[in-house]
């Protein structure tokens, strides 16, 4: 015996041809019995609606109904193959045939043997990229025969995406350098990824820019304005009008015409000379302030500003406190705020104040900050001790406390 | 000196303050208790504490009850003037930490008010603790000097509350002297009472 294995070897070696003829005459064709049937239920097994969208999961099963004993009965191979949208043949979705084995049965109470063999390679259709009817259906083989399952027809959807809460954030009244962006909230039911293009049109409804991005579901998309240089000085003065295209690779759509922005016409402004003057040169905290500011229009033309003036103390940090609309011509003119902007938290403190302006002054700020020459005076009480207001104080409280005694003793003790 | 930045001489004058009154207080109990047993020693018989004090009442008139009321409610204020004014003592916790009272003309009449609240709730209470004890027509108008001597505790407060950030050590403490001479005069008729009880 151990000649024949040797011979047999060195033969493979030495003369593969011969040794393939000597395989090919040993060869044994498989055989069964006479008893052998050549019947197998194949069916495919899948709860739910066949109606069903990209991301639901799901599981498939194939069902097998083998009538053979297990003495004659041979292992069955399973394939599963889907007709996938679009495509003209079935493809095989398990790369791997799941094989059930002779012993592999359970028998049920009318005395079949059947088996159940889900498919893990397909549990949902996510990655589709085309939507509509899927079919699929089961090949199964024992070596000899082979069985196909009855089709079965599932009708996949999408969930396109969705956009809204369209809006620009910018400041009101628009100039065309300020901080101008686009917003919108991207939704996708399937947790796509969503390509967003905003396209800006112009007075006449025509395409002037786009720009594009990739934003995953449940995000805001933002364009700002200055990071794509959509507007630049010679759009000053004019309406515009934008609009998105976005999609999800599979359903693409397009939102309504909106508007905005509106961009102001530009002015140019120049201001200079910021000063304080206080009403006493002690700087008490209760006195009276006279802020001013020196602005012209740098064009020949009347333009109508906002000016607002914010103070900064240690205990009152940048408060807004006046604010007044001025025209401004080619002329200086002096713009005063005449204010009392403190109280006693401020006293013994410093402080700053700034111009906030509605155009852009000269240095292309909209503002101009400026520190106070000294510190506010440290007396807290405006009156002396003295005087009607302090003695009229003392007389308050003298009052109401001779009053409640009075009321009390009457309430009580009478 | 600073203790936790508050003026330790000025927390000391405040204990002092305060154990005056509650001296008072004390002697009061005391002198309740030294009656009870007085009259359980001479009867014998069970007596309900509640009659004892009823028996005990005598009514001191109106004038000396509304004076006392407002000599109790005022020492609150100027405990209050003396120590929460300015932030010299308590610089957390003052007057000018309240910016919208501090900025108003009558502000210092405002933080009295609040201040005389707590001071009438107690006060209400007052006349009654007096009504044990015998007080004389001389006490009575010696008494009357309270309410004089914490209105110039509060005028001395309110004058260091209008120089401040400049102090005046002399303004404080004869505000607190004021005070503290008030308190003594508060709780004078208990003590005398007590005394007389006590030698007996």
């Amino acid at each position: 015996m151990d000649r024949i294995l040797k011979a047999l070897q060195e033969g493979k070696e030495q003369k593969p041809q011969k040794f393939e003829q000597l395989k090919k005459l040993l060869y044994i064709e498989p055989f069964t019995t006479k008893e052998y049937s050549d019947k197998l239920g194949l069916g495919l097994d899948f709860k739910g609606n066949t109606t069903l969208n990209r991301t639901q999961d799901f599981v498939v099963r194939a069902y097998v109904v083998n009538s053979n004993p297990i003495e004659i009965r041979r292992a069955i191979y399973l394939r599963l193959e889907a007709l996938l949208p679009g495509e003209n043949a079935f493809s095989q979705v398990n790369s791997i045939p799941q094989i059930i084995q002779i012993n592999e049965y359970q028998e049920s109470n009318d005395g079949l043997n059947f088996t159940y063999r889900a498919f893990p390679e397909l549990t949902s259709f996510r990655d589709l990229k085309r939507v509509g009817t899927v079919v699929l259906r089961l090949k199964a083989t024992d070596g000899q025969y082979t069985w196909t399952s009855k089709n079965l027809t599932l009708n996949v959807t999408n969930s396109p995406p969705v956009l809204s809460d369209l809006s620009i954030e910018a400041p009101n009244p628009t100039r065309y350098n300020d901080p101008i962006t686009y917003v919108a909230n991207v939704t996708d039911a399937n947790g796509d990824a969503v390509n967003v293009t905003l396209h800006i049109l112009d007075e006449k409804g025509s395409e002037r820019s786009n720009a594009t991005q990739m934003v995953t579901s449940g995000q805001r998309v933002q364009f700002m304005a200055s990071q794509y240089g959509f507007f630049n000085k010679d759009d000053a003065g004019k309406n515009f009008t934008y609009y998105y295209s976005f999609g999800d690779g599979i359903n693409v759509s397009v939102t309504g015409i909106q508007k905005g922005p509106q961009l102001k016409k530009s002015t140019a402004i120049w201001v200079g000379r910021p000063k304080v003057t206080p009403e006493d040169q002690n700087q008490y905290w209760w006195q009276s302030y006279n802020f001013s500011l020196e602005m012209k229009n740098q064009e020949p033309e009347d333009a109508q500003v906002q000016v607002s003036l914010y103070l900064d103390t240690k205990a009152h940090p940048w408060r807004a406190i006046a604010s007044q609309n001025v025209v401004l011509s080619g002329n200086p003119k002096a713009v005063y705020f005449l204010v009392k902007p403190f109280d006693v938290l401020d006293a013994n403190q410093s402080f700053r104040y700034k111009f906030e302006y509605s155009e852009y002054d000269q240095n292309q700020r909209d503002h101009i900050e400026q520190d106070a020459q000294a510190p506010l005076s440290a007396k807290l009480v405006r009156y002396d001790t003295i005087s009607a207001l302090s003695l009229g104080n003392v007389a308050a409280i003298l009052l109401l406390a001779f009053v409640l005694g009075l009321l009390l003793e009457r309430r009580f003790y009478r | 000196m600073n203790l936790l930045g508050h003026d330790i001489f000025e927390a000391y004058m405040l204990i002092c303050l305060v154990a005056i009154l509650l001296l008072g207080g004390t002697l009061h109990v005391m002198y309740l208790k030294m009656i009870e047993s007085m009259v359980l020693r001479t009867e014998e018989s069970d007596f309900n504490l509640g009659d004892l004090m009823r028996s005990m009442h005598i009514s001191q008139g109106s004038n000396f009850n509304i004076m006392m009321i407002l000599s109790w409610s005022l020492l609150f204020v100027a405990l209050a003037f003396l120590y929460l004014l300015t932030p010299s003592i308590f610089p957390e916790w003052n007057y000018f930490k309240i910016p919208r009272v501090a900025s108003l003309d009558w502000g210092f009449a405002i933080f009295g008010v609040a201040a005389l609240i707590p001071g009438a709730l107690i006060s209400i209470f007052v006349p009654k603790v007096y009504s044990y004890y015998l007080i004389h027509k001389r006490l009575k108008a010696i008494a009357a000097a309270t309410p004089v001597l914490l209105l110039g505790s509060i005028i001395c407060s309110m004058h260091l509350g209008i120089i401040y950030p400049t102090s005046n050590p002399f303004f404080w403490n004869l505000g607190y002297m004021m005070l503290a001479a008030a308190a003594v005069l508060m709780i004078l008729p208990i003590s005398i009472g007590f005394l007389e009880a006590w030698r007996q």
